[in-house]
């Protein structure tokens, strides 16, 4: 397994939606799903997933709704919601942008100055 | 939502498990590891709050219910801080509630602030304006929207009321028919008199919320009615509001300037005209309503301007100047001091009561720095565990407020009850919205003073010190220790003030009750005996002439005198004498206080009064024979110092009677304390009544032996001697003088309950800090024991501890006590205001107390086993 990345500022919240906008999933799903996308190479905190987790619902880009689990348990499941699908689009042309301009900042050759 | 968030990170931690188990991890240790990686679940669950959005209400409801579950676990702790708050604040409500009645409710007419009284500049209780001047005054005044004039009739001439029911003698006032108006205020029932019935003398007459009540059992059908005034059939017209009491509490009625039967025929009362001599001239009252925006300086400018005019055009020796006074409750300035006092008092009842209740969370407060640190080190805000305690406390004080409302309340009724009669509206002192608002207001404040600081504290210590020395810490928290030290000294400084206080006045109370005066008032009857005012002099005369006689004949009955007022309580003027034999009439800024009396033949002697010199009344004087009075020390002093006044002759101010004879002196009587028990005697005539041509209607009936036995036989003599004389009850002289002292027995009896209240609640405080004190120190104790410290030293060791903090507390509220003690001079007799023998009392009552509270916890400590002691923890 490559060395896990510590998670930049503020991805955990985009890390979520994507991860919901795949299909609606419970906590514990969104933990799996994002390790399982990213290939084990991101180190998610379990104690911060929720607290995050209940901040976009608060701001209304994932609603919840209890359902049954896999092994027939109650859990809460998350999915998105319109405004979170428009808030995921935006935050990845954005996140897109960003990486284009830090790529070609990072990558200036002394002789392009 | 709580119950929700612990089941989803259940069921993280659930799944998590089972994948562990899946991956090979034994299912027994699979929990453990789960909850390791998943981190700290209260943090996060802290955190989840937190991002949900802050909901107050929610946070607040579990505050709440924290709280609540936090007290009902030390209901020790609950009950006696709930019983010391609820006990501060309802002293509080109760007094606010009084002081907001007397004095701060505005007075019940339309804008009252514009209201004034046009008086006279010394005593504005007595009016001073000359009638003939109104109309000028009513015409030419631009600063005032309305002026109106009244008589009141004193408590010398009241008048009768006779016909339905038993005849009795009211307070009234007759008044201008733009009275009402200019007061703002209108009848409850009726009508108030026209200024077409004041100029046709029509009897009519508006009756006050009592006498109606009394008289005519609240019915409606009243209007109309006829009421015998002065034997005079007079028609009611209207019923006052009860909160209307002007000029006086316990006014009865309201009758048309000219219906006054001074007016009528100034003869029948006197033999001179009320409406322009001086000596009556003080009963004419003038009330104004000022335009809007003139001040009281302007009307005043206006007023002296008018003063000055009239001066010259008119001029009049018995014109005074007048000022104008702003309407205020009549409330006597020792009153008003004497309500701020108590109001200050419970105030400081109140911050005792605070600090013990803080001191008490203090000490738990010690006991909890160990959960508060776990709290913390699992992921509690500092802020959110302040809010947390500080909703304990708001709690507390709300509970205990709702409680101390209940006690006001109650007590309320009591205070009313035995509240001294000459408080305006006392008797309208209730739990209104304003009470209700300063509770609430007074209990969070309570909560802030005894909640926040202990909350800051608590907050403030380090996790990791108190983790690492669990319970042991709390020797290290000095600046907890520092705390509760200065609040048990700030109980006590308070304490003694207001030990002081109420010291200074129990002693005054008692100086009182010592006091010399000037006459025996054991086995002594009074009984005050008047005729209305439309009976002949003559059928008067007779009357107190059969009551003297007669009653001198009921068995048991030594002696039977009659004065004509038997106190004069009020402000006593400035009078002066026309002529003294061979000396210059005095001019009028040389008078001084006089006061003069028709007395009956045997007066003096059966008041028991000192003879000095010279001798009684007796046979040889006559109605005809030449004028003799006998006077006071006082009098002998004032007017022939170093002389012997018998057989010096004078002249009266009053031309009564036989005109313009010389009285001459008979006899001096030491000074009796008439004009009230706390003033000094003013000098005194004392004139025998056949002489100076006016009836003395108060009887003085010497017993042989307890005077109460006589007290109905004497009633019924009276009452059969005519059934239209207006008796009051029968009342024994110490009974007299016990109501003279009852504001003050109010005052004093009132104080000291806060006082005593103040001085158990410091001894509470002193006793549960050295108690909790020992208890943490229970180690250190064993250790001095083990050591070879014998129990006496540890006894003295603790008890050395409490003294030093009453100590300093003690010495700091005497000094704060002789500073303060000066602003009460005013209110005390016979007492300097720095007292030494109060100041040493107290401070010994205060030490015995506090060594009471430190002597229980000092013989646990010595009971310490030093075994038991190192082993603790």
């Amino acid at each position: 397994m490559d060395k896990q990345l510590d998670l930049l500022q503020g991805t955990l919240d985009m890390l979520i939606l994507k991860a919901v906008s795949l299909g609606p999933l419970h906590g514990y799903g969104v933990l799996l799903r994002i390790q399982q996308i990213s290939k084990d190479r991101l180190e998610i905190q379990q104690g911060s997933l929720y607290p995050a987790l209940y901040r976009l619902e608060h701001q209304g880009w994932i609603a919840s709704e209890w359902g049954e689990s896999e092994n027939k348990r109650k859990a809460k499941y998350y999915r998105l919601t319109a405004a979170g699908k428009r808030k995921l689009q935006t935050e990845t042309e954005n996140w897109n942008r960003m990486a284009n301009v830090m790529a070609g900042i990072l990558g200036t050759k002394p002789e392009e100055v | 939502m709580e119950s929700e968030m612990d089941a989803e990170l259940r069921f993280h931690v659930e799944a998590l498990a089972e994948d562990l188990v899946r991956r090979g991890v034994p299912r027994k240790e699979s929990l453990r590891r789960a909850r390791i990686e998943f981190g700290g679940i209260e943090r996060a669950k802290e955190e989840c709050r937190d991002a949900r959005g802050t909901n107050f209400v929610e946070s607040l409801i579990q505050d709440l219910r924290f709280a609540l579950r936090m007290l009902r676990k030390s209901p020790g702790f609950t009950f006696v801080a709930v019983l010391t708050l609820a006990l501060g604040i309802g002293a509080n409500t109760a007094i606010f509630s009084i002081l907001e009645a007397v004095l701060l409710r505005p007075l019940p007419y339309r804008d009252p602030g514009r209201l004034v009284v046009v008086a006279d500049p010394e005593a504005p209780q007595h009016g001073g304006f000359l009638y003939k001047d109104f109309e000028t005054w009513k015409s030419q005044l631009r600063s005032f929207e309305n002026i109106a004039i009244y008589y009141r009739n004193t408590g010398i001439s009241r008048v009768a009321l006779t016909g339905a029911g038993e005849p009795e003698a009211v307070k009234a006032a007759f008044v201008s028919a733009d009275f009402f108006p200019t007061m703002g205020i209108w009848p409850e029932l009726g009508r108030t008199g026209t200024s077409e019935e004041e100029l046709h003398q029509v009897h009519v007459v508006v009756l006050s919320h009592g006498l109606w009540l009394r008289r005519f059992g609240g019915s409606p059908e009243v209007i109309g009615k006829d009421l015998q005034i002065d034997g005079i059939e007079s028609k009611v017209i209207g019923v006052m509001p009860a909160s209307f009491q002007f000029p006086d509490k316990n006014q009865e009625f309201w009758a048309p300037i000219t219906t006054n039967l001074s007016w009528q025929d100034p003869a029948l009362t006197t033999k001179i005209d009320p409406r322009n001599t001086r000596f009556f001239f003080a009963r004419w009252m003038v009330v104004g309503r000022l335009k809007t925006g003139v001040s009281l300086l302007q009307a005043q400018a206006e007023i002296n301007s008018l003063f000055a005019h009239l001066a010259e055009s008119d001029p009049d020796p018995n014109r005074a100047p007048v000022r104008v006074f702003p309407l205020c409750p009549n409330l006597s300035d020792n009153t008003r001091l004497a309500l701020f006092v108590l109001f200050g008092a419970v105030i400081s009842v109140l911050l005792i009561a605070c600090s013990n209740v803080a001191n008490l969370v203090l000490a738990r407060g010690a006991g909890r720095t160990h959960e508060m640190a776990l709290r913390t080190a699992l992921g509690a805000g500092r802020g959110r565990l302040t809010r947390q305690l500080f909703t304990e406390s708001a709690l507390l004080a709300l509970v205990s407020g709702c409680l101390g409302l209940l006690l006001a309340s109650f007590c309320l009724r009591t205070l009313i009850a035995f509240g001294p009669p000459d408080i305006p509206r006392l008797d309208e002192a209730r739990v209104d919205a304003h009470v209700l608002g300063f509770t609430l207001a007074v209990s969070l404040l309570a909560a802030v003073v005894f909640g926040l600081i202990p909350a800051w504290r608590i907050s403030q210590s380090d996790p990791q010190e108190s983790l690492k020395g669990a319970f042991r810490s709390a020797a290290g928290s000095m600046a907890l220790r520092r705390m509760r030290n200065a609040l048990v000294v700030l109980e006590f400084a308070l304490a003694i003030v207001l030990l002081t206080g109420a010291g200074l006045l129990v002693r005054s109370f008692l100086a009182l009750e010592e006091v010399d005066l000037g006459f025996q008032p054991e086995r002594l009857l009074t009984m005050r005996l008047t005729m209305p005012a439309d009976v002949s002099q003559a059928r008067t005369i007779a009357l107190h002439e059969e009551a003297l006689e007669r009653a001198a004949a009921l068995p048991g009955v030594k002696v039977v005198g009659a004065i004509s007022d038997l106190f004069e309580l009020g402000d006593v003027r400035n009078l002066g004498l026309r002529a003294v034999e061979g000396r210059e009439p005095e001019p009028r800024d040389k008078w001084t206080p006089l006061i003069w009396q028709s007395v009956s033949r045997d007066y003096l002697y059966a008041m028991g009064a000192l003879l000095l010199r010279g001798r009684y009344f007796s046979q040889q004087d006559t109605a005809d024979s030449p004028i003799v009075a006998l006077i006071d020390e006082n009098m002998a002093r004032r007017y022939w110092p170093g002389e012997d006044p018998i057989g010096k002759r004078f002249k009266g101010q009053d031309p009564r009677g036989r005109n313009d004879d010389w009285i001459t002196v008979i006899g001096v009587v030491g000074n009796m304390r008439r004009n009230g028990l706390e003033r000094e005697p003013v000098p005194h005539v004392f004139e025998w009544y056949k002489q100076s041509g006016s009836t003395p209607r108060d009887l003085v009936v010497r017993t042989t032996g307890d005077p109460r036995m006589a007290a109905a036989t004497l009633r019924s003599l009276v009452r059969s001697l005519d059934p239209v004389a207006i008796l009051s009850p029968v009342t024994t002289m110490s009974e007299q003088l016990s109501e003279q002292l009852s504001p003050r027995r109010f005052q004093t009896s009132l104080l000291g309950l806060f006082s005593l209240m103040a001085l158990i609640l410091a001894t509470v405080g002193i006793f549960s800090l050295m108690h909790y004190t020992v208890a943490q120190r229970t180690h250190e104790i064993g250790v001095r024991m083990a050591l070879g410290a014998r129990r006496s030293d540890i006894m003295r060791f603790v008890i050395r501890e409490g003294a030093l903090l009453v100590l300093a507390g003690g010495s700091t509220g005497i000094f704060a006590a002789l500073a303060l003690t000066r602003l009460i001079s005013s209110l005390l007799f016979g007492v300097g205001a720095s007292d030494p023998v109060t100041f040493v009392g107290v401070a010994a009552l205060l030490m015995v107390f506090a060594l009471l509270g430190c002597y229980v916890p000092a013989r646990r400590a010595t009971m310490v086993d030093p075994m038991v002691a190192l082993h603790y923890e």
